[in-house]
């Protein structure tokens, strides 16, 4: 079981150096800030996971801590470039 | 014997949402337009992110599985959240359509026109000739 979580999480972690690509390369701020998001909630996904393997659970609120910052975070930039201020 | 088949569903959801992740995350690397990757990038959290969540729920105790499905239910509500901000911004400041876009029917519903100031180069034709279509 633990070799099965480990090769999950190397896939993960290539997975987000793919998103790291986008955001390098994206022909629009919004394709680089849906990377963004997407790295978030993979990076997110990668402490459950280091969770799992580990054993150490306290590491899921890192996970859902990551996942709220990147929601809140993606929407603001949204609204951002939208209408060129915050509120 | 109960565990065995807990730990079996674990694993099962473990490798489909990374496979998943995976799918999704080589159709965001290639597909051709803004649009396309934001459906692609909504397949790999809730095809990707969500199941694997699901899968801790089936392979921690209790009351870390509860911190699980927590974590699974508010990406499952913030997504469509995100993906409808992020379409809507595109749409309105005029990213391209892209090649593969047949027509467009918002402009063609609001002639003043909701979208930003760069206009559409797609390949596929216009709103004006798109009524024949239907």
């Amino acid at each position: 079981m633990t070799t099965t979580v480990t090769a999950c999480l190397v896939i993960l972690i290539a997975c987000m150096g793919a998103c790291i690509y986008r955001i390098a390369r994206g022909p629009d701020a919004l394709d680089r800030l849906l990377a963004f998001d997407l790295l978030g909630v993979l990076l997110s996904a990668s402490f459950a996971l280091i969770a799992l393997r580990e054993g150490a659970w306290h590491y899921l609120e890192i996970s859902l801590g990551l996942a709220i910052l990147a929601f809140v975070g993606t929407v603001a930039v949204a609204h951002y470039i939208e209408r060129g201020r915050l509120f | 014997m109960l565990t065995d088949a807990l730990d079996i569903i674990g694993i099962g959801l473990l490798l489909t949402a990374t496979a998943l992740a995976v799918l999704g995350v080589v159709s965001f690397l290639r597909l051709p337009d803004l649009y396309s990757r934001i459906h692609a990038a909504n397949m790999v959290i809730t095809g990707g992110a969500v199941p694997l969540f699901l899968a801790l729920l089936f392979l921690a105790d209790s009351r870390t599985g509860l911190k699980a499905l927590a974590t699974a239910a508010f990406l499952l509500v913030t997504t469509p959240l995100v993906t409808h901000v992020l379409a809507r911004t595109a749409y309105r400041r005029g990213v391209d359509l892209g090649p593969v876009a047949a027509r467009d029917d918002l402009a063609a519903a609001s002639p003043g026109g909701t979208r930003g100031p760069a206009p559409s180069t797609g390949g596929g034709p216009g709103p004006g000739t798109s009524a024949e279509d239907t």
